[in-house]
C-alpha cells in the first residue's frame, strides 16, 4: 500500500518552481525553467527593492520605474552574469545586484529605455507599498529596510504555504480559527472558546496547537529554502533576518 | 475576526510592531516572532509578546496537583477549566484537606518567571482575601512558592447571570433591583479594600438558589436569587519587572467596560465598576446590554461617545431608569459617588415603584415594543418624585429631559482641565461666563435631535474689531482652523467655501437666505480682538430659523493657549448640536497641533491667506513663507508641513513652477507630515495631491484621498478630488455621488456645480444637470462657466440652441478671454449654420489661439474648420495647407500631446492625406484612451470619427459615433444631428 503523502509536501510542490537554486543551476536566467522561477521570485520580492529605493530617497514614480527596469535587466542573460558574482542567497544577490545597478544607472544618467515585456508591479501594489512605507520606520538604513520587508514577505509566504496545507485537507476554516495562535499576540486566554470552536477538548487543543506550530516552522524553512542555494544556508539566513529585526525594535 | 477585518483594510497598514519593527496589522503574524519560533529561540524570553499558552506542560499542572489541591477532570480526562483571564487560568479543584470543591486560580505560564507579575498576582490575591462579603466569593488559600503561584477561592456552584439572562430574557424591575443591590453591596466591600473589579459582567456574577437576606429588601423579592461576584482584581497587565503596577492597554469585557476603561485611563476607581453595574442593570431590564457592536473598537467608541439608548427602557419605572442613567453617565463624577450611594438610590427607586402599585414593579416589559422616546419622557415626567432635578412645568420637562440624559455625553466630551491632555500641557483657557442671551432661553431652543441626520452648520467669517493685517490674519486663521476641526466630526455637515462678504454677519434676512439657499440650520459666528497681550474671542451659535442664539461663549486666551481654543470650540459646537463625537474624532480634535505659540501664529497667518479661494493664487508666496516660518519655529509641526506640501504641488500644478525640483519639495514635505502624524487628514491630502497633480497617479492618490476623507468627512477638496479621479477613471456614477455630497457641503462653489453638472451630462441624466446649473446660476447669475455649460447642455439634450444664444449674447467679449468668447460665438454660429457670419466674427476679431485642456485651435484651424463645415472644400484646403507646417512641427516636437496630434490629423485630412490623418488621430486616442482618462477620451474618439468621416470611411465613423453614444460622454444624437461637422455621415 502506498503511503499517503503529507499534505505539507503536496503544498510545498507548487512552490518548488520558485527557487533560487533552479535559477542558479540553469546558470542562465533566460532558460525557460529559470525564467519562470526568476519571474515568480521577482513578483514577490520587488517590494524590498522598492522599499530600499524609497528609503534611499527616490520618489515613488522613480522607485517604481527603477525596480521595473532592474528586473527586466535581471531577466537578460548577459546582464545577469555581470550583475553580481555567484551568491548563495537570493536576498544578498538581489541587494548586491541592485546596488551595482543603481550605481551604474546613475553614471549613465539613466538614458536607457525603460520598461520591458514583463510587468512585475501594478499601481495598486505600489500604493499599498507606499502606504506601508509611510507608516514604517523613517530612520532606517535602506538596507535594513530591505531586510525587514524581506523577512516579512518570507513569513507571509510561509503562512500562505501553511494555509494551503490546511486548505488541501479541507481544513481552511480550522486554520482561520487557529491562526491567532501564530500571530505572536498574546493569546486572548480563552482556550476553552478555542476548543469549543474546534469541537475538541483542551488536551486535543494542545496537540493541535503544537502541530500547527511545527507545520509553520516547516513552512518557514521551506520558504527560506527557496531563496538559498545550499540547505545549510537556511538557518544562517533566518538568524540574519531575526538579527535585523531585533535591531529595529530599539529605535521606537 | 471582525476586528481583524476592520483593521486589515488595504489602506491601513497598521502600526509598527514593537517586537519586529515592521509595519503590520494587529492580526498579522509578527515576523520576528515567527522566525524565532522557527529557530526555536527566545519564544518566552526575547520575544516578550510570544503567546503564552497556559496549556503548555508544566510539571505541576501535568500532574493536576497543586499543593493539597487536585484539579478536577472532566469525564473526558481534560482539566476542568472554569475560565481564564489575562493573568491566569481558573480550574475547578478539590481541597484534599477541607474536603470541598474550590476554584483554583493559577498564574499564567507566561508570567511564571516575571517578578513583577508575581508580586502583582500575590498582592491581588492578598487584597481579595481581605474582602469578606456574602456577595463576593472568598479567597481561601494562597501559595506563593516561586514557580508555583496560585490561590484557591470559594467554589460557587451557581449559575452565571449571563446564562440565566439568556434563558429568561429581561426580568422584572424589582428582581433586577434585588440583584443590582447585591452587586452594589459586593462592590462596596471590594472597593473598601482599595480594589477595582474591572471586569464586572453577567459572566462573573453567579446566582445561587435561595432566599436573599431580608435587610433592605422588600418582602416581594424574597425569592430572588442570591448573588456572588467572582473573579475580581486580576484583570491587570504587568508591564515592567519593577514593583510598579500600571494598567496598559484595555483589559476587561468590552460590552460592560466604562468609558474611562475604554480610554485606558490609569487611575480607575470604583465608579468604573458602577458603570459596569449600570450595563448589567440595563441588560436585566432590556434583555441586552446598552450597546451592541460587532467589533471591539466600535464598542469602545460607543461607551465613550454614544448616549445610552435609554428610550429602550421607556416602559420601565422612571425612578429605576434614572438610576440606570446615572450609572451609565460617561464621566465618573456624574455617576453615584460610590457603591453605597448606588444602594441608597436603588432602595429609593424600589420604594417609589412599590408605592406606585403592584403592577409596576413585577411585570417585565415587552422588550420588542419599546421604542418611543416620548413615552419614556412622559413617564419620567409623571413619576419623577424625589429626584434631584428641580420641578418644572411638564412641557418644559418633556423638552428638556432628552437633553439632560444626552447632556451627560456632551459634558464628558468637553473634557476641560486636562482631561484629554497630557498633564504637562498648559491649562486650557477657561471659558468666561456666557454673555448675551440667558442660559434658560438657550436650553429650550435647542433643536430636537434627528436620529441619523447630520446637523448642518455654516462657519461665518470671523469679525475683528482691531485694524491691521495681523488682526485680520488672526480672525481668518482662527476661523479656518475651527472650520477644519469641525470637518473632522462625522455627525456635522459643515458648509464651507463661504467667501468673506458673501453674507453679512448677524443679519436676520441674511440668516434666512442662508437657511434657504444653503440649507443651513445653524451658523457659527465669531469675533476676535486683541486686548493687552491676550486675545478675546467670542463665538456664538445661531439658529437660522429663529435667529436665536443657541450658545454664546467668551474665551480669554493668550498666544500660548490659543492653539487649544479651536478644538474646544469645535467640541462645544458638537455638544450644543447634540452631535456625538467618537473617541477617534475626539483624539484627532484634542491632539495639540504644535507646542509652539509662535509656530501656531504663523500657521494661522498661512491659513488666513488661503481662506479666500479667489485670492489663493495671489497669496501663494506669502502663505508658503508663513508655513515655512511656522516649520522653522516648530520643525515637528505636521500640519504646517502638510500645508506647505500642498502649496508646492499647487505651484507645480498651476505652472508657477512646473519643475521636478518643486515636486521633490512637495514630496519631502508630505513625507515629513506623514511621518510626524500619519493619521492626519491634511498629511494624507498632501501626499494625495502630490501624486495626483504631479503624476496623475490616480490609484496611488486615491488611496490617500480616501483615507483623508474618512477622517475629515467634511473636507470638500478631498471629496471633489476623489470625484474628479472617479470620473477620469470611468466610475461615473460614483463620481456623481461624490460631487453631490461635496456640493451639499459647499453649495456656493461654482466649480463643484460645474463638475457635477458635467458629470450628469456625461451620464445623460440631463434633468439633474439642468437642475444643478439652474440653482448655481440663481446664486451666481454671471458665472461664465455655468452659463456656458447650460448652453451646451440644452444643445446636447434637446437640440435647443436658445440657452446657448442667450449665453453668448450676455457674455462680455473678454470673458473668460477674448479668444474663448470668439470661439464660443463661432461654435454657436456653426450650429446655426451661419457660416458667413462665423467667418465674419473671426475676421473681425483678434482671435489667436485656444489652448485648453482638450482643445487646441489656432486661427488658421478655426477658419479652415468653418470652411470645411460649410462644404467650401477648396477654400478650406488652402487654409489647411497654410496651417499644416506649424501643426506638423508641433505634433512632431511634442508627440505626447494628444491635442497637437489631433490638430495635425485634422490638417492632414484637409489636404487629403487620409491615411496619415487616421494614424495621427488614432495616436491621439491612444495617448488619451478611455482607460487612462474617461473624461477627455471621448473628445479624441470624436476627432478620430470626424477624420474617418472626412476621408470617406463612413462605416468607421458611424461605428465610433455609436461607441460615443454607448459610453458616458458629452455627445448625443441631437448634437450629431444638429452639427454640420457630421454632414458627411448624414444619410
Amino acid at each position: 500500500m502506498q503511503k499517503t503523502s503529507d499534505p505539507l509536501e503536496t503544498a510545498g510542490a507548487q512552490f518548488r518552481t520558485t527557487s533560487w537554486s533552479v535559477v542558479q543551476a540553469a546558470g542562465d536566467p533566460a532558460a525557460p525553467e529559470a525564467a519562470n522561477a526568476l519571474a515568480e521570485l521577482c513578483t514577490v520580492y520587488w517590494r524590498p527593492i522598492y522599499a530600499y529605493l524609497r528609503r534611499a530617497g527616490r520618489p515613488p514614480h522613480d522607485a517604481q520605474d527603477l525596480t521595473q527596469e532592474f528586473f527586466c535587466v535581471l531577466m537578460r542573460r548577459e546582464a545577469f552574469a555581470q550583475l553580481a558574482p555567484e551568491i548563495g542567497r537570493f536576498r544578498s544577490f538581489l541587494l548586491t545586484s541592485l546596488k551595482n545597478y543603481v550605481a551604474d544607472q546613475d553614471k549613465k544618467a539613466r538614458s536607457m529605455k525603460r520598461g520591458g515585456q514583463l510587468q512585475f508591479i501594478s499601481h495598486d501594489q505600489v500604493s499599498a507599498e507606499e502606504a506601508r512605507i509611510a507608516y514604517s520606520h523613517q530612520g532606517d538604513h535602506p538596507e535594513q529596510n530591505f531586510d525587514r520587508r524581506w523577512a516579512q514577505l518570507i513569513v507571509q509566504r510561509a503562512e500562505e504555504r501553511l494555509k494551503a496545507t490546511y486548505d488541501a485537507r479541507g481544513e481552511g476554516e480550522r486554520f482561520e480559527i487557529l491562526r491567532p495562535c501564530l500571530t505572536g499576540d498574546p493569546v486572548k486566554g480563552d482556550n476553552a472558546a478555542l476548543a469549543l470552536a474546534l469541537k475538541c477538548n483542551l488536551g486535543a487543543l494542545h496537540t493541535t496547537i503544537s502541530r500547527l506550530r511545527r507545520r509553520f516552522r516547516d513552512a518557514l524553512y521551506a520558504e527560506v529554502a527557496t531563496t538559498v542555494l545550499d540547505p545549510n544556508e537556511v538557518e544562517p539566513e533566518m538568524r540574519h533576518l531575526v538579527a535585523m529585526l531585533a535591531e529595529g525594535s530599539v529605535d521606537q | 475576526m471582525a476586528d481583524r477585518q476592520q483593521q486589515n483594510g488595504p489602506l491601513v497598514p497598521g502600526a509598527v510592531c514593537p517586537t519586529c519593527g515592521i509595519v503590520h496589522s494587529p492580526g498579522e503574524v509578527c515576523t520576528r516572532y515567527a522566525l524565532s519560533l522557527a529557530l526555536d529561540i527566545g519564544e518566552a524570553g526575547q520575544a516578550s509578546a510570544a503567546p503564552a499558552n497556559p496549556l503548555e506542560p508544566s510539571p505541576a499542572r501535568s500532574q493536576g496537583q497543586f499543593h493539597h489541591y487536585r484539579i478536577a477532570c472532566r469525564p473526558d480526562g481534560t482539566l476542568w477549566e472554569l475560565g481564564s483571564g489575562a493573568m491566569g487560568v481558573t480550574y475547578k479543584a478539590y481541597d484534599e484537606r477541607l474536603k470541598l470543591d474550590v476554584a483554583l486560580k493559577v498564574i499564567n505560564l507566561a508570567f511564571m518567571n516575571d517578578r513583577g507579575a508575581h508580586s502583582l498576582f500575590l498582592r491581588e490575591a492578598r487584597a481579595a482575601a481581605r474582602v469578606r462579603h456574602s456577595n463576593v466569593a472568598s479567597v481561601l488559600f494562597l501559595n506563593d512558592t516561586p514557580g508555583n503561584v496560585f490561590y484557591a477561592m470559594e467554589f460557587v456552584a451557581g449559575e452565571p447571570l449571563s446564562n440565566w439572562l439568556k434563558r429568561e430574557g429581561n426580568i422584572s424591575p424589582l428582581a433586577a433591583i434585588t440583584i443590582a443591590r447585591q452587586l452594589a453591596s459586593g462592590l462596596a466591600a471590594i472597593h473598601a479594600e482599595g480594589l477595582v473589579h474591572r471586569d464586572l459582567k453577567p459572566g462573573n456574577v453567579l446566582l445561587l438558589p435561595g432566599a436573599v437576606p431580608a435587610a433592605g429588601v422588600a418582602s416581594s423579592t424574597r425569592n430572588a436569587p442570591r448573588v456572588k461576584i467572582i473573579d475580581f482584581g486580576v484583570a491587570r497587565e504587568i508591564t515592567t519587572d519593577s514593583d510598579a503596577v500600571s494598567t496598559i492597554g484595555f483589559r476587561g469585557t468590552v460590552a460592560y467596560a466604562s468609558p474611562e476603561q475604554c480610554e485606558e485611563h490609569f487611575d480607575l476607581d470604583g465608579r468604573s465598576d458602577l458603570y459596569s453595574l449600570g450595563c448589567i442593570l440595563f441588560e436585566m431590564l432590556a434583555g441586552h446590554p446598552p450597546f451592541t457592536a460587532r467589533s471591539r473598537r466600535a464598542f469602545l467608541n460607543l461607551h465613550v461617545s454614544e448616549p445610552p439608548p435609554l428610550a429602550i427602557l421607556a416602559e420601565q419605572p422612571a425612578p429605576l431608569v434614572e438610576v440606570v442613567a446615572r450609572l451609565l453617565a460617561k464621566r465618573p463624577e456624574e455617576r453615584f459617588e460610590d457603591a453605597q450611594s448606588t444602594i441608597d438610590a436603588l432602595d429609593r427607586a424600589q420604594q417609589q415603584i412599590e408605592a406606585a402599585g403592584p403592577d409596576v414593579g413585577h411585570t417585565r416589559a415587552p422588550v420588542s415594543s419599546i421604542r418611543s422616546i416620548a413615552g419614556v419622557m412622559g413617564h419620567l415626567a409623571k413619576t419623577s418624585r424625589g429626584l434631584p432635578t428641580p420641578p418644572e412645568p411638564a412641557d418644559e420637562r418633556r423638552l428638556r429631559l432628552p437633553w439632560i440624559v444626552a447632556g451627560v455625553t456632551a459634558v464628558a466630551a468637553m473634557g476641560l482641565g486636562g482631561y484629554f491632555f497630557p498633564r504637562q500641557r498648559a491649562p486650557l483657557p477657561a471659558p468666561a461666563a456666557a454673555v448675551a442671551a440667558p442660559r434658560a432661553g438657550l436650553e429650550t431652543s435647542r433643536p430636537p435631535p434627528v436620529p441619523g441626520a447630520r446637523r448642518s452648520l455654516a462657519v461665518m467669517p470671523f469679525t475683528t474689531t482691531g485694524d491691521g493685517k495681523e488682526n485680520a490674519y488672526l480672525a481668518d486663521g482662527l476661523r479656518a482652523d475651527v472650520l477644519a476641526q469641525l470637518t473632522r466630526i462625522h455627525g456635522l455637515k459643515v458648509i464651507s467655501r463661504i467667501a468673506p462678504g458673501q453674507f453679512k454677519t448677524g443679519d436676520r434676512p441674511e440668516l434666512q437666505r442662508l437657511a434657504q439657499d444653503l440649507g443651513v440650520e445653524t451658523v457659527l459666528e465669531g469675533s476676535v480682538r486683541r486686548s493687552g497681550g491676550g486675545i478675546k474671542l467670542t463665538v456664538q451659535l445661531v439658529d437660522t430659523s429663529t435667529a436665536e442664539n443657541l450658545w454664546v461663549e467668551n474665551y480669554d486666551a493668550d498666544p500660548a493657549t490659543l492653539v487649544a481654543v479651536q478644538s474646544q470650540i469645535a467640541l462645544s459646537v458638537a455638544e450644543r448640536l447634540n452631535v456625538s463625537v467618537d473617541a477617534a474624532e475626539k483624539n484627532a480634535l484634542m491632539r495639540p497641533p504644535t507646542g509652539s505659540a509662535a509656530a501656531y501664529q504663523l500657521y494661522m497667518k498661512g491659513q488666513a491667506l488661503l481662506s479666500d479661494p479667489a485670492e489663493t493664487e495671489k497669496n501663494l508666496d506669502n502663505a508658503a513663507a508663513a508655513f515655512s516660518a511656522a516649520i522653522e519655529a516648530d520643525p515637528n509641526y505636521a500640519l504646517a508641513h502638510a500645508q506647505l506640501s500642498s502649496l508646492h504641488t499647487l505651484y507645480y500644478h498651476w505652472g508657477r513652477d512646473h519643475t521636478d525640483r518643486r515636486l521633490e519639495q512637495a514630496l519631502k514635505s508630505a513625507e515629513t507630515a506623514l511621518r510626524l502624524q500619519p493619521d492626519l487628514a491634511e498629511s494624507q491630502l498632501a501626499m494625495g495631491n502630490y501624486l495626483y497633480r504631479g503624476f496623475k497617479d490616480y490609484n496611488a492618490a486615491l488611496s490617500y484621498f480616501h483615507k483623508a476623507s474618512a477622517t475629515m468627512p467634511g473636507n470638500v477638496d478631498a471629496l471633489a478630488t476623489i470625484a474628479s479621479m472617479d470620473s477620469r477613471q470611468g466610475r461615473w456614477e460614483q463620481a456623481a455621488e461624490k460631487y453631490v455630497e461635496a456640493m451639499e457641503l459647499a453649495p456656493l462653489d461654482a466649480r463643484l456645480q460645474f463638475n457635477a453638472a458635467n458629470t450628469f451630462l456625461y451620464l445623460r441624466q440631463y434633468e439633474k444637470a439642468a437642475r444643478i446649473l439652474e440653482s448655481g446660476l440663481k446664486q451666481l447669475p454671471d458665472h461664465p462657466a455655468l452659463g456656458r455649460l447650460k448652453g451646451e447642455l440644452y444643445v446636447v439634450w434637446k437640440g435647443d440652441l436658445d440657452p446657448m444664444r442667450r449665453d453668448v449674447e450676455i457674455r462680455p467679449a473678454d470673458v473668460p478671454s477674448v479668444d474663448y468668447a470668439v470661439y464660443y460665438k463661432v461654435e454657436l454660429l456653426l450650429l446655426e449654420r451661419r457660416f458667413d457670419d462665423a467667418l465674419g466674427v473671426l475676421r473681425a476679431s483678434n482671435f489667436a489661439l485656444v489652448d485648453g485642456a482638450t482643445t487646441y485651435m489656432t486661427r488658421d484651424m478655426l477658419q479652415a474648420e468653418i470652411l470645411t463645415q460649410a462644404n467650401r472644400t477648396e477654400e478650406a484646403k488652402k487654409v489647411w495647407e497654410r496651417a499644416l507646417p506649424r501643426l506638423a512641427q508641433s505634433a512632431t516636437t511634442r508627440p505626447d500631446d494628444a491635442r497637437l496630434r489631433l490638430a495635425y490629423a485634422f490638417a492632414l485630412t484637409g489636404i487629403g492625406e487620409g491615411k496619415r490623418a487616421v494614424e495621427e488621430a488614432t495616436a491621439a486616442t491612444q495617448l488619451v484612451s478611455l482607460e487612462k482618462d474617461a473624461l477627455e477620451a471621448p473628445f479624441y474618439l470624436r476627432g478620430l470619427a470626424l477624420v474617418h468621416a472626412r476621408t470617406g470611411n463612413l462605416e468607421a465613423a458611424k461605428v465610433l459615433q455609436n461607441r460615443l453614444l454607448a459610453i458616458p460622454s458629452q455627445y448625443s444624437k441631437e448634437l450629431f444631428r444638429l452639427s454640420p461637422a457630421w454632414n458627411p455621415v448624414r444619410d
